[in-house]
């Protein structure tokens, strides 16, 4: 062999190549390989399959059906036959699935040492757990942000076991209770917006975070057909143009926190026009309304304009089924006041009973669980605050479903609570604030992995009850709270009746005389029966706890669940939602209008401090018109510092700068009226 | 005079303006239902890199954030979504060198097809609404969020142009299930095919369905006097209508001067080509 | 013939390296190319449709959301066999093995497309199975699958080549079935090759 040969040879091997299929197939492989490269993940095969669900993490309640193929929960559906769906899909509820595989999930309980978290097994937490409550004999509170769920009943009749405390995290929920309370009443409040003519939200941001937001929006967009005239007049009353504003067919500037003194201007211009309500207390309530509430005194506390406030009396009194919604803008702060004026209000408009009605609270199904009410009666915030200020002892804390080191005001102090207590237990299915802080965390599943229930959300219809049964299995080595509960209390040698929840949600839907089978298939239950109870009109007019702090502008929180909740930070596929208003590159942005920044002495893009009674942050201002004179608006669900990448890090939390003061009045602490100061930073 | 082509069915989107709280439930129903990478960094928008990387954010429908521009109590904002709009004549078929996207699939929705895209981006540089987006970057799911993706699109992957397409995954379902159903799959009922933006919308801002048939819906929504497209007046032809009562809002659908007193709305009453 | 020492070296290396480059092409190539294996069940279709009386769609149907439902889940086949009926070792080892413990089999497929592609049976409803299948009726013995370890994906299995049937077969040199198939008998047939009809 030599060179020639070798090339002769070569010449022939290549003639060869060129008659076998090896060049045209490596060619054809070549084509699939590079347009399908391998390192991208593939995506299954369908068949999909559909399974109903009531969101939990959306407050509204909304039921959906979660789109599962091959076991993996993919994506979100609507459920037109849900009541507080009507087939619509909002962030939140989106966020069931997005979140399911979320890097903020915490993936197996976890005990803090000195070194970090250390991961443990159910077994050894449930231990820890047990030992922790039999120690601390009676110093034991739990905080629960779950207003429908009948886990709290297991928790409560725990806590009782143990002579604790309960607290409900506030909300529109908690200020219901409370509201209903003061008026010798219990149960919750419905309101029928479906058969509303005209609809006035006072503060309430009810389209997009208030109440059954979402079906609040499918009412108004059944309300308002496009291109055809609308059957309903939606007003919306508040600070900002918000979410709900904006579609609204009048927008009035009214000061944060001023739905319950304009319910109670409202009340009395009607009154002076003869409207009366059947309802005990009526004659006190219509004396303390007539000295107290003049147009011009409404106008100079709210900014709402006597002859706007005259207009709206005017419109209330010619509609047909008026229907008045109140609360805090920004979904908690605003006590009890708000709404027992506006129940005074709807009253007058003879709504109760119509557009406004109480329905039963939920069935107890727990020995030693107390009642709802009980439930709500205690106010979480002035309570933190002692722990972090060390005043108040707690041997153990226990947080189910909510982020009190966030989303409560003073945000900062909340989070020292979580320090100060000797043992912190999170629930949380996230590394949220509180987890982190917490000595141990014993992660719940999620929604869609678990056995749940939901009953009648603030502001829905009527009773409505819906159950969810986990429709995939556990992502990580997570359980469910309700059952591990069960565990523990029987380890402390309580016999709390139930063997695990999902027999608890039996024994609930017997109680109400619904369905397990239809409820276990997803279908909601809903009764229409009402509480015939008479409410006292008394307590509606005593005057509201003034603006907390000095300071030049009003401070208007903005909730919009895009951005998530207070419990739940922004889930992943909602990174790409957030404006140039409300962030910019890392810094948070305040909006106020022309008007104020002269005012203010601030410019548009400049970066501004602001100070109110519980903190201070700093943020860009955006000059928008959206925004009432004399007022900075604020998103709220910026500054996380947990969660993941996709919500960490970037702006402010502007919770911190909130600050609640006591109302002895209602028992319930308020900050929906807080008031800053402004600089250039 | 005809569009690219006719075809006898044509896919239409109808947006009540009047109705858009801008919650952004659409933008996250589309993000998930398309196996689009969630992405950290677009919460922050990149602004601070130099590079108008707000572009690189991967979104299909973005919303856009109007104002009259007026002071005090006369002040007003509009939020418009902005899906592709399926132009009639689109801009981007006529540009794109490799035929990786067309327009010629009865229903009139404009193709985007992945393994053909060479990532040119001259289709992005046409669009006239800044519909397209491209893949920068290899998209990334977190861990085990590939196990969350969805039948429907495939995953892309760096180089390659993306863009809306009225959930076209969903059209084919709806037409398995009539077949299956023994119906005719070129008679698709009114809302069996809805993209996933219109389905998720809280309040109904989103009408979907096909404007040559009497029996949809959008085929009376567009005629009414307040129904506008987008830049008309470019000839693009689109297949996204708005609808809006206020007139400042339609006038920003094309950039109508001041001085330009009257507007499209009633202009284009159902006819398809400008 | 007086042996020439000719500058090339003559015909023979020439002739030797096209023949061997043939055989290497034809032969040794595709054993190379490709990964063989079998099925994880020794599944047999002839049993099922001679002696238990089966046609296609009783385990090959329709959804009704219109999906097709491929090939059965265990649950599906439990149904009947949830203990051993017969006396062939290959049903002992799918009862014990997947039955029992509720596993789903890992069915290797032979015509799987990219993710880009969409293809719907509900579409081709209306044409017989045996059109682009083999004809599974008759055979004991799930065909071999044959992977082709440069792309992943299988090579045979399916029917048509070039417009003739060529059975089961690893159709090496066409390997997956391509986009100009599904687009001959579109054309054929008068279907829109809009690219969206197939692509996604």
């Amino acid at each position: 062999m030599n060179r020639r040969t070798f090339l002769t040879f070569s010449a022939g091997a290549t003639a060869g190549l060129m008659i076998t299929p090896i060049p045209w197939k490596l060619t054809d492989d070549a084509s699939i390989w590079t347009q399908n490269w391998q390192w991208n993940p593939k995506v299954p095969k369908r068949a999909i399959y559909f399974a109903e669900m009531a969101s939990k993490l959306d407050p509204s309640g909304s039921g959906v059906k979660i789109a599962v193929v091959n076991g993996n929960a993919v994506g979100v559906a609507g459920n037109v036959d849900h009541p507080l769906g009507k087939g619509a899909v909002s962030t939140m509820a989106a966020a069931e699935v997005g979140l399911l595989h979320s890097p903020a999930r915490v993936r197996q309980p976890m005990l803090k040492t000195q070194t970090g978290f250390k991961t443990i097994s159910w077994e050894e937490a449930e231990t820890i757990l047990t030992g922790k409550l039999t120690e601390a004999r009676g110093d034991v509170a739990m905080v629960s942000g779950d207003d429908t769920g009948s886990a709290n009943e297991i928790f409560a009749a725990l806590v009782n076991g143990l002579h604790g405390s309960y607290y409900m995290m506030p909300g529109e929920t908690q200020s219901a209770h409370k509201a209903l309370e003061l008026m010798g009443s219990e149960g919750r409040i419905a309101y029928d917006i479906e058969n509303a003519d005209y609809v006035l939200f006072l503060g309430a941001d009810a389209l997009e975070s208030s109440g059954t937001s979402v079906r609040n929006a499918r009412v108004f967009s059944e309300t308002h057909p496009t291109g055809k005239a609308a059957t309903a007049k939606y007003v919306y009353a508040g600070p900002v143009m918000n979410n709900t504003a904006v579609v609204c067919d009048q927008w009035i500037q009214a000061k944060p926190g001023a739905a319950a003194t304009v319910a109670l201007g409202l009340s009395r211009i009607l009154m002076e026009n003869g409207a009366s309500a059947d309802a005990k207390g009526f004659a006190s309530f219509k004396q303390d309304v007539a000295q107290g509430y003049a147009p011009a005194h409404v106008e100079r506390e709210t900014g709402v304009r006597a002859d706007v406030l005259q207009k709206i009396a005017r419109e209330l009194a010619a509609a047909k089924r008026p229907l008045v919604i109140a609360g805090s803008e920004f979904g908690q702060g605003a006590g009890a006041r708000a709404l027992m004026a506006s129940l005074g209000l709807n009253m007058l408009l003879g709504q109760m009973g119509q557009s406004v009605k109480i329905v039963p609270g939920a069935p107890a199904v727990v020995k030693g669980s107390g009642s709802e009410s009980e439930r709500y009666a205690a106010d979480v915030v002035p309570f933190l605050k002692g722990v972090a200020e060390g005043r108040v002892n707690a041997s153990v804390l226990m947080v189910y479903d909510a982020n009190p080191a966030y989303g409560l005001p003073q945000a900062e102090a909340m989070a020292r609570a979580m320090d100060k207590a000797a043992f912190t237990v999170s629930f949380s299915s996230f590394m949220d604030e509180t987890a982190e802080r917490a000595n141990l965390i014993m992660p719940n599943s999620m929604t869609a992995e678990r056995y749940d229930d939901l009953y009648t959300p603030y502001g829905a219809g009527c009773a409505t009850y819906s159950v969810n049964k986990p429709l995939v299995k556990s992502a990580f080595n997570t359980r469910t709270i309700a059952d591990v509960m069960l565990s523990v209390a029987s380890r402390l040698g309580m016999d709390l009746g139930y063997a695990s929840f999902k027999d608890v949600l039996k024994a609930k839907s017997v109680a109400l005389g619904a369905s397990w089978g239809s409820l276990r298939q997803g279908k909601a239950w809903t009764s229409a029966s009402t509480s015939g109870a008479k409410l006292n009109l008394a307590v509606c007019a005593t005057p509201a706890v003034g603006a907390f702090a000095q300071g030049s502008l009003a401070l208007a929180p903005v909730v919009k669940h895009h951005l998530g909740t207070a419990t739940i930070a922004m889930p992943p596929h909602s990174a790409g939602t957030v404006r140039t208003s409300e962030l910019d590159g890392v810094q948070s942005v305040v909006q106020m209008n022309a008007k104020t920044a002269r005012m203010s002495g601030v410019k548009a893009g400049e970066t501004v401090k602001l100070v109110g009674p519980g903190g201070e942050m700093t943020a860009k201002v955006h000059v928008s018109e959206k925004v009432m004179t004399g007022v900075v608006a604020a998103s709220l669900g910026f500054g996380h510092t947990a969660w993941d990448g996709f919500s960490k890090g970037v702006g402010e939390n502007a919770f911190k700068l909130l600050a609640a003061a006591d109302d002895p009045e209602t028992g319930l602490s308020v900050w929906s009226a807080n008031r800053v100061t402004i600089a250039t930073a | 005079m005809a569009g690219f082509k006719e075809f006898n069915i044509r896919w239409s989107m109808v947006v009540d303006i009047d109705k858009c709280t801008g919650c952004g439930a659409c933008m996250t129903a589309c993000n998930k239902e398309n196996n689009i990478a969630p992405q950290e960094e677009a919460k922050t928008r990149l602004e601070s890199k130099g590079f108008p990387t707000r572009f690189k954010k991967i979104e299909w429908l973005t919303i856009y954030e109007l104002s009259n521009g007026k002071q005090g109590g006369d002040h007003d904002t509009a939020f418009l979504p902005r899906p592709c709009m399926q132009c009639g004549l689109p801009s981007c078929v006529s540009v794109c060198p490799a035929i990786a996207t067309d327009k010629n699939e009865e229903g009139g929705i404009v193709s985007q097809i992945y393994p053909r895209c060479f990532g040119c981006r001259y289709c992005m540089a046409s669009c006239p609404y800044h519909a397209r987006v491209f893949n920068w970057d290899q998209p990334i799911f977190p861990e085990g969020m590939e196990k969350q993706l969805t039948p429907n699109v495939s995953v892309r992957s760096r180089g390659v142009v993306e863009k809306c397409n009225f959930c076209h995954h969903r059209m084919m379902y709806a037409k398995d299930a009539a077949r299956v159903a023994g119906e005719d799959p070129e008679k698709l009922a009114d809302g069996a095919y809805m993209p996933a933006c219109a389905e998720a919308c809280p309040t109904g801002a989103i009408s979907f369905g096909d404007v040559k048939n009497p029996e949809h819906a959008v085929h009376e929504l567009i005629k009414s006097p307040n129904a506008f497209r987008l830049l008309e007046r470019l000839g693009t032809d689109p297949q996204v209508y708005y609808v809006s009562t206020r007139d400042w809002v339609r006038k920003q659908g094309d950039n109508y001067l001041e001085s330009e007193g009257g507007v499209a709305g009633g202009n284009n009453g159902g006819a398809h080509h400008g | 013939m007086v042996k020439k020492a000719s500058s090339s070296g003559g015909a023979l290396p020439f002739f030797v390296g096209f023949v061997v480059m043939l055989f290497v092409g034809w032969w040794v190539f595709p054993q190379a190319l490709f990964s063989k294996a079998e099925q994880p069940v020794r599944f047999s279709h002839v049993i099922h449709v001679e002696d238990g009386g089966m046609a296609c769609e009783d385990c090959h149907y329709f959804n009704e959301d219109g999906s097709f439902s491929g090939i059965p889940r265990t649950a599906a086949c439990a149904e009947c066999h949830a203990d051993v009926m017969g006396e062939d070792p290959a049903e002992e080892q799918f009862v014990s093995e997947y039955v029992n413990d509720e596993k789903e089999v890992e069915w290797l497929t032979y015509q799987d497309q990219p993710d880009n592609v969409f293809f719907s049976h509900a579409a081709h409803k209306d044409k017989d199975c045996t059109t682009c299948h083999p004809d599974m009726a008759k055979s004991d013995t799930p065909p071999t699958h044959y992977k082709n370890i440069l792309t992943g994906y299988s090579n045979g299995g399916y029917k048509i080549v070039f417009g003739r049937g060529v059975g089961v077969d690893p159709a090496y040199s066409r390997g997956t079935m391509k986009m100009w198939e599904c687009e001959r008998c579109h054309a054929e047939n008068g279907q829109s090759n809009a690219c969206y009809v197939c692509h996604r």
